[in-house]
């Protein structure tokens, strides 16, 4: 007779494992998105990564500001806390200027596309090497909506994927699921711009025949409906045609910084499937 | 209970401290597998219900925080948490050097089970070269970052005194054998 209780451990894992399995075959089937999940396990989750950022933020502001100062100058005393003072005033008004900087730019892109926006601020980034998102502070309590374009004036950033009351999941446009519908701007060729999860995108779908240089700007082409016409998408950096197949290679730069976000902006206007 | 409770509670805290910590990383260094280092220390130093609820736990996390497909993490950490047992359980583990070598074992198992899923569901639509290029080099990250957590975590010998578990009688009894 074999004894459940002793195996009440083994049979809850095994009953887990097939649950997930199922889980991820109804997934990738379509069948369902995991939105509620995502959900429920973000909303307790977001507070907490809140605040480790502002910790984090903190002593990072601090590190920079005092103790590496500190180090710094040791030779005379009296002189040290004079240049201390001034430099700890001089790097307070580089950080206020920094963000003013930011959120002019911020203002920059308000005035340039046409659509109303959210500003919202980045707290957190993916701890899997197989999706590269963001978490931003803002979500349906803000008046986000699945599917809506996240920008910076550099450029395109990414789209919201997942949301809860009061933060965001955005899927960057590095991620290998990430496709946007671009233009070359130079010679208006179409194409689809495909993250391949690392810090690059590829252009796909350009015919061999077709004139494309390194250093053309990638611009979104606006079909799709989800990124507005004329954001920049990035700049291409190598183009290769093989000796077959119908198209060419053409990698591309993304231009946002991906991995120097600090404020982005969520661009409110109605998400429609079709695209990404 | 309690004890799976407070592990689960301080490797929620490491897995936020570190989706906070990752984003100081520039974009082309791929984000270390933090949950991968833990799951491999749990299949170390706790038995089957603890350690792999525990690790199907992180995994579950991993995926919620990431935004990507539920299940995904939480399957390959469980296979991944079962291949650390089985190996461990077969050879025996004294070294710090040998738990290392195991989350370059365990990062290529788990992401040849996310690889496999993803492309059974049509998701992966990067070029093979790229992929495991991305794959060496996320391994070797997180292998590189995995000291920091086991140097300080006790060696199987230590483990096999508490014989909790087959896989720690057998790792004792060989280094008994050994004369360890």
């Amino acid at each position: 007779m074999v004894d459940l209780r002793r195996r009440r451990g083994k049979i809850v894992i095994i009953c887990l494992l097939f649950c997930v399995v199922v889980l991820i075959v109804f997934q990738i089937g379509g069948g369902y998105e995991g939105d509620a999940l995502h959900k429920v396990g973000l909303r307790p989750l977001s507070p907490w990564q809140r605040a480790f950022h502002w910790i984090v933020d903190s002593v990072h502001t601090a590190f920079q500001n005092h103790v590496l100062l500190v180090n710094l100058k040791e030779e005379n005393r009296h002189i040290q806390e004079e240049v201390r003072r001034l430099k700890r005033e001089n790097a307070e008004l580089r950080e206020s200027a920094q963000t003013l900087e930011r959120l002019r730019s911020l203002l920059l892109l308000k005035a340039r596309v046409p659509a109303a926006m959210i500003a919202a601020e980045v707290v957190a980034y993916s701890p899997s090497a197989w999706f590269r998102t963001i978490v931003i502070n803002k979500g349906q309590r803000d008046g986000v909506k699945k599917g809506f374009p996240v920008v910076t004036l550099e450029g395109v950033v990414g789209k919201v994927m997942r949301i809860s009351s009061s933060s965001s999941v955005v899927l960057l446009v590095i991620d290998r699921n990430s496709s946007v519908d671009c233009l070359v701007e130079r010679t208006r060729m179409r194409g689809i711009v495909e993250g391949e999860g690392g810090g690059r995108c590829y252009l796909r779908y350009v015919p061999r025949t077709e004139d494309i240089q390194v250093g053309d700007r990638i611009i979104t082409s606006g079909l799709g409906g989800i990124f507005p016409k004329g954001l920049s998408m990035g700049e291409v950096v190598r183009v290769e045609k093989k000796e077959y197949g119908l198209f060419q290679e053409i990698e591309v730069m993304p231009s946002a910084d991906l991995s120097r976000l600090e404020e982005v902006m969520v661009i409110v206007s109605p998400a429609r499937e079709g695209e990404g | 209970m309690f004890k799976a409770l407070g592990l689960f509670a301080v490797g929620m805290l490491w897995l936020i401290v570190a989706t906070t910590l990752v984003g100081f990383l520039p974009a082309w260094l791929p984000a270390p597998d933090v949950v991968l280092i833990v799951v491999i220390l749990f299949s170390f130093q706790y038995p089957l219900p603890l350690g792999g609820g525990l690790s199907f736990s992180f995994g579950l996390m991993q995926d919620v925080l990431s935004g990507g497909v539920i299940g995904l993490n939480a399957l390959s950490k469980m296979v991944v948490f079962f291949f650390s047992r089985w190996i461990r359980q077969r050879f025996y583990f004294s070294t710090v050097a040998s738990k290392i070598a195991m989350v370059f074992f365990g990062g290529m198992v788990d992401g040849l089970v996310v690889i496999v899923i993803l492309f059974i569901g049509g998701m992966l639509h990067t070029p093979a070269v790229v992929l495991a290029r991305q794959l060496l080099f996320q391994i070797l990250f997180t292998g590189l970052l995995s000291p920091l957590v086991l140097v300080i975590t006790p060696t199987v010998s230590d483990l096999g005194e508490r014989g909790t578990e087959d896989g720690f009688r057998y790792g004792h009894k060989k280094a008994r054998a050994r004369g360890i």
